[in-house]
């Protein structure tokens, strides 16, 4: 996509996109709703046409092509299942639109409800079918047309979080198994980061940043992209020395913090401070162990969540953090709510962000 | 064994089942108004006429045999091609409409539903008289079309058939174009879309998912455009005159022209028969369970 602009009246929808998408990786978009994500893969469908910039599909430019005649498929948010037709009927549907002969259709439509797990069920209706099944079937009517990208809508959505977590695990091996170019669009972030090979973060129409899923968890371009992947907490500040790769900023009300210097930072610059949650240590001993920042701070709120502890912790600059410590040894160092405690973290697992 | 009770009555005794009062008033309506005359009827249509026009009753079937008249065979073959075509031409044309409708925008489909019923705010005999004044040979229709140039001397077509079925697609298309908005008002536009990822052509779109998803309406819209069609009066009364007679008027003509009572109740219960026969098998045929 080069420089796609797409307009909804006064809103631009889509703001100067442009990306490329490798050939057989599973790619994300995730945004909020209202980024554009959604517009970006009706762009790709051809359900909606650009008003600047250009669409290429494997080297073919898609201006004007209408979505019948794009190499590409959609597994729609709701599934859109014909519900006059039985699993096998909606599964033949392109094909039989390709004006295929029947003889090649039947072996093709087994082997694509065979990839799914729903032999046998080809002659249900889809209102006989669990969601996660009409899911399943959404997926082979889009798979078996062998199309070069299969766009997906918010795919994971409607299925609870059992299933969907199941899900998440067999649409990446899935897509491993048929190499084709997978475009998910969703605004969940667990499941960007589960299933894709690279994903691209939008917010008002905008693309803020593409890269691995590791890339931009532990490198945040921005307090958006930061705060949108995983909770992250934040402190302002302003940088008061750069020291090689380390920067120490000062911060009002609590004293001077160290973070990784990021690439053209420069001293008296507004930043800030941020750090996962899963990052923090807390501890009753004020020793530095280790811990090159460390900070006073007051249990807020202490909440039991299974395998973690995740504490509300507020800070002498009257900001609340969150810190989840892992609950694996006893009750014995838990902390309550109203104990005073310290805060601990390593230079190097903060991110410096631009304010 | 534990039992959880909501409100006061004991879980085991379901609550006595008390006369639904609430249908006598309109069972008795139908009962007295409806039941009781049609009973009358098909009474009648056993009996003989007698030398003055008033009913004797000597039972007889003789007023079903001379139906077969082809005098009469012919009216009510007309009546049944005019009925048909004037479904199939309130379909094609009702069809569009109802999808045009359906697919604007949601504060649109209040106002264009309004502009379909608006005919009704007007007496049905009144519309009727209009259109003898545009069909007539030196009518609206004539005039406009020979000053345009297109016809050289007055058009013929009022006591036609012709004026008789564009007199019933104008009054009934109402009828059809309601229920296929309210089908297709429902269908879900992301079928659409997906049909036309599929690779399908807009006709394919059509027959393959619209078309099969609204049949519901399209049976509903085609049972109340036929069988008011079949049995009107008022239309070929005013637009067909005594050329272009159906059924409806060849009952009324028996009941106050020759004041042949049998014969009319049982041109009558030929014609109910004929309506309920017809739409059964179309039921049957275009599959009821759609219903």
């Amino acid at each position: 996509m080069r420089e796609v602009t797409k307009r909804h009246g006064d809103t631009l929808a889509v703001d100067r996109l442009s990306l490329t998408i490798r050939k057989g990786e599973f790619f994300a978009i995730l945004g909020p709703s209202g980024s554009g994500k959604t517009t970006t893969l009706r762009l790709l469908a051809g359900f909606e046409q650009p008003d600047a910039g250009e669409i290429i599909i494997e080297g073919q430019p898609m201006q004007g092509v209408p979505p019948n005649r794009r190499p590409v498929n959609l597994v729609f948010q709701n599934y859109a299942l014909f519900p006059h037709m039985t699993v096998a009927q909606n599964v033949a549907f392109g094909l039989e639109m390709k004006g295929l002969q029947a003889a090649e259709i039947g072996p093709r439509v087994a082997e694509a409800l065979e990839m799914v797990r729903l032999a046998g069920k080809q002659n249900r209706l889809p209102s006989q079918l669990s969601g996660g099944e009409q899911q399943r079937v959404a997926l082979a009517r889009a798979l078996v047309n062998h199309p070069a990208v299969l766009l997906l809508d918010e795919p994971l959505g409607a299925l609870d979080k059992q299933l969907r977590l199941e899900m998440e695990v067999e649409l990446k091996a899935l897509q491993e198994r048929v190499g084709i170019t997978f475009v998910c669009v969703t605004h969940d972030q667990e499941e960007a980061l589960t299933m894709s090979d690279r994903l691209a973060v939008m917010h008002h129409g905008r693309l803020l940043q593409v890269g691995t899923p590791e890339e931009i968890y532990t490198a945040p371009a921005s307090a958006f992209v930061a705060s949108f992947i995983g909770v992250s907490n934040s402190l302002p500040g302003r940088v008061q020395a750069i020291e090689g790769q380390r920067a120490t900023v000062a911060v009002e009300g609590i004293g001077l913090v160290h973070a990784p210097a990021c690439t053209g930072l420069r001293v008296g610059t507004s930043v800030l401070v941020t750090i996962r949650p899963e990052r923090l240590h807390l501890s009753r001993d004020p020793a530095t162990d280790g811990y090159q920042n460390q900070i006073a701070v007051r249990v807020a709120k202490a909440i039991y969540s299974g395998n973690e502890m995740h504490y509300l912790v507020t800070l002498p600059n009257n900001l609340t953090w969150k810190a989840r410590v892992p609950n694996a040894d006893g009750t014995a160092k838990r902390f309550h709510a109203g104990e005073s405690a310290y805060l601990k973290w390593r230079t190097t697992e903060a991110v410096l962000l631009p304010e | 064994m534990s039992t959880i009770q909501l409100g006061g009555a004991p879980a085991d005794a379901p609550p006595k089942p008390t006369f639904p009062w609430l249908i006598v008033p309109p069972a008795a309506t139908l009962i007295l108004l409806f039941g009781v005359p049609l009973a009358l009827v098909f009474a009648v249509s056993f009996a003989s006429r007698g030398t003055y026009g008033g009913i004797e009753w000597t039972l007889t079937l003789g007023n079903y045999t001379s139906i077969a008249d082809p005098l009469y065979l012919r009216i009510f073959w007309r009546s049944l091609w005019l009925a048909v075509l004037t479904t199939v031409i309130c379909l094609v044309m009702g069809f569009p409409l109802a999808y045009v409708i359906a697919r604007a925008p949601t504060r649109w489909q209040g106002i264009l539903l309004f502009f379909v019923i608006i005919p009704f705010w007007t007496n049905f005999l009144v519309r009727t008289y209009a259109w003898m004044f545009i069909l007539r040979s030196e009518g609206l229709l004539s005039t406009v079309l020979s000053a345009l140039g297109l016809t050289h001397e007055p058009l013929p077509l009022l006591f036609t058939d012709a004026a008789v079925l564009i007199g019933l697609v104008y009054g009934y298309l109402p009828f059809m174009v309601l229920p296929l908005y309210a089908a297709l008002e429902r269908l879900d536009p992301s079928l659409i879309e997906a049909a036309w990822d599929l690779y399908a052509r807009p006709l394919q779109v059509f027959t393959r998912v619209v078309l099969p998803l609204s049949k519901p309406g399209v049976i509903a819209g085609c049972v109340l455009v036929f069988i008011p069609s079949l049995g009107a009066y008022v239309t070929p009364d005013l637009l067909g005159g005594a050329r272009s007679m159906m059924i409806g008027n060849l009952i009324q003509h028996q009941y106050l022209v020759v004041r042949d009572w049998p014969f009319g109740s049982a041109l009558s219960f030929v014609l109910m028969a004929g309506v309920l026969a017809a739409v059964l098998y179309y039921l049957r045929a275009g599959g009821a369970r759609s219903l």
